[in-house]
């Protein structure tokens, strides 16, 4: 085999699935991984950053509302 | 006479998406003060832009786009990586994730952050996240093949730095199972 036909070889081995118990145990990981970020609670900026938003349309819409 | 089904205020559903977004701004960015200043920075420009979203058409999908492109467009300003098919770069760099939640998992976080960012967020967006892989693949801006391939290659990586050797799988089966792939001459 020459060593391009090796090399493509190589690479096409790299996109075949992992057999399924494989990837059932990587998904479990990554499902906690995901989790244990979603539970937590949110930063107070960004919890803060939204209702300034809103806060800054609502006086935006009321100057506009007033001219 | 029909009934129109009402369409919610994107403005009130953004903050139902903001702990998805937080996540995968950490699949990407590896640290949590980054992660953080990135959704910071997504919700900002979502929100000067709502005129160009299309109210009823998937809100999630959209936000994700806009985290992503912010994230890669970041990472070329800084140009400090490489873009790394392999994960050769990547594992040199060997940048370990910075976040309490991520620490406390340990080999699976530390092998999971030494992929490529390509590698990661496709593995989170079909994995996790509830994004098929056509949707994956518009939010990556690529083609489904493409996003199929990361997510294989991801996943062999991952197999690799972990040592989940075919053994290792097998060992895993129970018996019927093993029974099964017996008769049909091992696995396919």
């Amino acid at each position: 085999m020459t060593e391009r036909k090796a090399r493509e070889a190589s690479e096409s081995e790299k996109d075949e699935p992992v057999p399924p118990a494989v990837e059932q145990q990587i998904n479990e990981n990554l499902q906690r991984l995901y989790r244990s970020t979603l539970d937590e609670e949110l930063p107070d900026k960004l919890k803060q950053l939204l209702n300034r938003l809103k806060d800054r349309e609502a006086l935006h819409d009321e100057a506009s509302s007033n001219d | 006479m029909t009934d129109q089904p009402s369409v919610r205020d994107p403005r009130d559903e953004l903050v139902e998406h903001l702990p998805a977004l937080r996540a995968f701004a950490l699949t990407l960015s590896r640290n949590g003060t980054s992660a953080d200043d990135l959704v910071q920075e997504t919700v900002l420009k979502a929100w000067s832009n709502l005129d160009k979203f299309e109210p009823g058409t998937n809100l999630k999908s959209w936000l994700f786009t806009i985290l992503r492109n912010t994230y890669y467009s970041d990472r070329r300003k800084r140009r400090r990586e490489v873009a790394d098919v392999d994960g050769m770069h990547a594992a040199a760099l060997a940048q370990k994730p910075d976040h309490d939640g991520w620490l406390a998992l340990g080999d699976f976080a530390s092998a999971f952050a030494r992929l490529p960012d390509e590698q990661r967020e496709v593995l989170v967006l079909v994995g996790v996240s509830g994004f098929s892989y056509e949707e994956a693949a518009e939010t990556c801006g690529c083609a489904v093949g493409t996003v199929k391939s990361r997510a294989n290659r991801a996943r062999r990586r991952l197999a690799e730095l972990l040592e989940l050797e075919e053994g290792e799988e097998l060992e895993m089966t129970d018996q019927a199972t093993m029974a099964v792939m017996s008769a049909n001459n091992g696995p396919a």
